[in-house]
C-alpha cells in the first residue's frame, strides 16, 4: 500500500494523541464560578429543607385542625360589620376611635379625682343597675360614674362610631357579642393601646371582674401565638448576616507583612451564618420564656485579597517575626478568592419576653448567653506573614467561644406552629476563636439579622 | 484495521468487573479525590491545573468557538467538583473527568447540533466509509496543532459526530441516542465529515 494512503480516522487519532494541552492559568476566574455554584447549591439544600418543614407544618396544622377556621367568625355578625366598616376606613376609624377614647379617659379621670373615693366594686354590684346618679362613691358601693357617662355617651357617639370603638379596643369581648351597653361600658375603663406586661397581670383581672360581664374572663387576654404550654420544642433553621471589625494589635504588628495590612482589613470582616437547631422553652411567666436548646452554625465568608507584594520579608528563625524587608525587583500581584467557612456547636441560653402579639404577628424580646464549641475550619487563605497561600487549619484556634447577644424580633406566624421572623441582633463576644499569636484584635461586637424560620414540635 | 479506539476506557465497560481502586487511581490522586471532595481549595486548584488543558481541547472540538469552549470546560469541572464524592475510582480519574465534559459539552450544544443536522437531512446518506482510505500527501506533515484546527473548521454537526465517533469512542448507535438523530444520520455526518476534513488537511478548502 502507498504510504500516502492513511485512514483518515487513525490518522487524526494519532496526531490528536500527541496533543497535550497546556495547563489554563484562569483558576481564579474558575474559583469564583465554583463558590456560586456550591453557594446555589446550599440555597437550593437550605431552600428544599425550608420547604419540607413549611410542608411538614401544614400537614401538621391540617392534621391537628388547630387552625382556626375562617366560618368561626362569619358565625359572628357583630364582629363582621365591624371588621367590615373598618376595612373601609381603617385610618379615619382608628384616629377617630383614639381620638374618642383619649376624651373619654381625660373625662373619667377627672371625674375620678372629684369623687371623694376609689372605686372598688363588685360584679354583681355594677350589674344591679341600682346606680344614682351624682351620688360620691364609697368602698363597696356601686358608682354612678359608669351609668351617667354611658347616658352621655350615647348621647354624644353615634352606634357605629361606638361599635368601632368597641372593636379597637375590646376586639375579644366583641367576639363574645357585647350588646352596645356594654360595649360602651367598656370603653370607659379604655387606655390606650400598650405594650403589655406581666405586672398588668393583677390590674387586669380586676378590671375584667368590674366589668361585671357574663363574659369577663379570669385570666388576662393573651394572644394565641404567647404561648401557654410549659415547655415547648422548636426547631429552628435561620441564616443571620453578621458583621465583624478587625483591627491590627499593635503589640504583634511584626508577626504582619505590611504589603498585607490593607488587604486584610478589607478581606474578612463579614459573613454568612447558617443555624440549625433545637429549642426547648420553657413559660416561666405568663409572657416570659427561658429557652435552650443546641444549635449547629456555619459561619461562611469570602476571603478575597488582591494587593501588590513590592517587598519580601526576611524572619527572625527562632520567633519567626519580621526583622525587615527586601524590595523585590517586580513587584508580585497576588490575587486570592475563596469561599471559608468555620463550624461550631452552640449551645444557648435565653430569656425572652413576648409583650405584644395579635392573631398572627408577635414581637419577641431576648437576652441570653452562648457557649460556641469549634468544630472545624475549611478553607484556605493567605498567610499574613508570608504572603503564601494556607489551609485554614493551619492555623491554631481556641476550642471555646462565649457571648451574650440582645435580639428583637418580629415573627410572623404561617400557622399555629410555624412562624417566619426577623430578628435583628446585637452580640458581644466575650473571646475569639483566635489565639495569641493572631495579629489582629477581633472588636467583640457583632451586629447580624437572624431570618428565622421556626417549627414547633409540640 | 478497526476504526474503533481501544485505547479509550469507558465507565460503562468498567462497570461490573470492580477492579480494586488502586489500580487505576495512583495514591496521589486517591489523595486529591479525597481532599476535593473536602472541599479543600488547594487541591481542586491542582486538579484543575493537571487536567484543565486537556479538557479544554475536548470542550473545544464540541464547542462553536474558544470561548464557549472555557464555559464547557468550567462548568464541566464545576460538576466535577460538586460530584467527585461519587467518584469511585473504578477508572482513572482523568477517564472520570473526560467523560463528564464530554457528556456536559454534548448536552450543551445537543439543539444546536441537532439543528445543523437537520439541515443536512434532504442530502442523500451516504454508504458507511470507515475502511475507505484517503491519499493525505503533505498533510501527513501537519503538526498535532494544525491537525486540531483543521477539526475544528469542520461545521458543528461534522465535528460533532467526528469527534463522538473518532475520538470519544462513542457507537453510531450512542450517538443517535444521544443527539436524538438516527444512527443512519450519524453515519452520512460522519462520512462528510471524513471527506471534508480530508480536503481541509490537503489544503483543497
Amino acid at each position: 500500500m502507498n504510504q500516502d494512503w492513511r485512514n483518515i480516522e487513525d490518522f487524526v487519532r494519532e496526531k490528536l494523541g500527541l496533543l497535550d494541552g497546556d495547563s489554563q492559568p484562569d483558576w481564579l476566574a474558575f474559583e469564583r464560578k465554583l463558590a456560586k455554584a456550591l453557594w446555589r447549591r446550599r440555597l437550593r439544600r437550605a431552600t428544599g429543607l425550608a420547604g419540607l418543614l413549611v410542608l411538614l407544618g401544614f400537614s401538621q396544622m391540617l392534621i391537628s385542625g388547630d387552625w382556626r377556621q375562617p366560618s368561626e367568625e362569619q358565625d359572628l355578625p357583630a364582629v363582621g360589620v365591624l371588621k367590615r366598616a373598618y376595612k373601609a376606613e381603617p385610618q379615619k376609624m382608628r384616629t377617630t376611635a383614639y381620638s374618642l377614647a383619649s376624651e373619654e379617659m381625660k373625662s373619667l379621670s377627672s371625674a375620678r379625682e372629684n369623687s371623694p373615693n376609689t372605686v372598688e366594686v363588685s360584679n354583681k354590684q355594677l350589674g344591679s343597675n341600682t346606680i344614682s346618679a351624682n351620688t360620691p362613691v364609697v368602698q363597696g358601693q356601686t358608682s354612678n360614674l359608669s351609668a351617667t357617662k354611658t347616658v352621655n355617651t350615647q348621647e354624644a357617639f353615634d352606634e357605629s362610631t361606638a361599635e368601632l370603638l368597641a372593636f379597637e379596643f375590646f376586639e375579644p369581648l366583641a367576639i363574645s357579642k357585647p350588646s352596645l351597653e356594654e360595649a360602651l361600658a367598656t370603653i370607659k375603663k379604655a387606655e390606650p393601646v400598650r405594650p403589655f406586661l406581666d405586672s398588668d397581670l393583677n390590674r387586669q383581672r380586676i378590671r375584667a371582674e368590674d366589668v361585671g360581664y357574663s363574659v369577663a374572663r379570669d385570666q388576662p387576654y393573651i394572644s394565641p401565638l404567647q404561648e401557654k404550654k410549659p415547655w415547648t420544642y422548636s426547631l429552628n433553621i435561620y441564616p443571620n448576616f453578621a458583621f465583624r471589625e478587625f483591627r491590627i494589635d499593635r503589640r504583634k504588628r511584626a508577626l504582619l507583612h505590611s504589603d498585607f495590612i490593607d488587604a486584610m482589613q478589607n478581606a474578612e470582616r463579614s459573613g454568612l451564618n447558617m443555624n440549625v437547631g433545637f429549642e426547648v422553652s420553657r413559660r416561666v411567666g405568663a409572657i416570659t420564656y427561658i429557652n435552650t436548646g443546641i444549635e449547629y452554625i456555619n459561619n461562611s465568608y469570602r476571603a478575597e485579597f488582591d494587593f501588590l507584594n513590592f517587598r519580601n520579608a526576611n524572619f527572625d528563625a527562632n520567633t519567626g517575626e519580621i526583622i525587615n524587608y527586601s524590595i523585590r525587583k517586580d513587584p508580585q500581584q497576588i490575587a486570592f478568592s475563596n469561599i471559608n467557612s468555620f463550624h461550631f456547636l452552640n449551645i444557648p441560653f435565653s430569656v425572652s419576653y413576648q409583650p405584644w402579639a395579635t392573631d398572627h404577628i408577635r414581637i419577641n424580646l431576648e437576652f441570653g448567653f452562648s457557649a460556641l464549641y469549634f468544630l472545624k475550619a475549611q478553607g484556605s487563605t493567605i498567610d499574613y506573614r508570608t504572603l503564601e497561600t494556607i489551609d485554614l487549619n493551619d492555623r491554631p484556634y481556641r476550642k471555646f467561644m462565649a457571648s451574650s447577644s440582645l435580639t428583637i424580633g418580629l415573627q410572623y406566624y404561617v400557622s399555629s406552629n410555624m412562624n417566619i421572623g426577623i430578628e435583628p441582633t446585637m452580640m458581644y463576644f466575650t473571646n475569639s476563636i483566635y489565639t495569641e499569636e493572631y495579629p489582629f484584635e477581633v472588636i467583640p461586637y457583632s451586629m447580624g439579622v437572624n431570618f428565622k424560620l421556626q417549627m414547633k414540635l409540640q | 484495521m478497526s476504526s474503533k479506539p481501544e485505547h479509550i476506557i469507558r465507565l460503562e465497560d468498567l462497570e461490573g468487573l470492580q477492579p480494586p481502586k488502586e489500580i487505576l487511581l495512583s495514591n496521589s490522586e486517591q489523595e486529591l479525590v479525597i481532599a476535593c471532595a473536602a472541599g479543600e481549595k488547594l487541591a481542586q486548584k491542582r486538579v484543575y491545573e493537571l487536567f484543565s488543558g486537556k479538557m479544554l481541547n475536548i470542550c473545544r472540538r464540541y464547542a462553536k468557538d474558544s470561548e464557549q469552549a472555557r464555559d464547557l470546560m468550567h462548568d464541566g469541572f464545576i460538576k466535577v467538583f460538586l460530584n467527585i464524592g461519587k467518584f469511585k475510582g473504578q477508572a482513572s480519574l482523568q477517564t472520570w473527568i473526560t467523560r463528564i465534559m464530554i457528556n456536559n459539552s454534548i448536552s450543551a450544544i445537543r439543539k444546536e447540533v441537532r439543528r445543523g443536522i437537520k439541515v443536512n437531512l434532504e442530502d442523500v446518506q451516504l454508504p458507511e466509509t470507515d475502511q475507505e482510505q484517503f491519499e493525505l500527501g503533505e498533510a501527513e506533515k501537519l503538526t498535532a496543532k494544525d491537525v486540531f484546527e483543521k477539526v475544528n473548521e469542520l461545521p458543528l454537526g461534522y465535528r460533532t459526530v467526528f469527534s463522538m465517533y473518532v475520538l470519544d469512542g462513542f457507537s453510531h448507535r450512542e450517538i443517535a441516542d444521544e443527539l436524538d438523530i438516527s444512527e443512519g444520520t450519524s453515519k452520512s455526518q460522519l462520512a462528510k465529515a471524513k471527506k471534508l476534513l480530508v480536503k481541509k488537511l490537503r489544503g483543497e478548502v
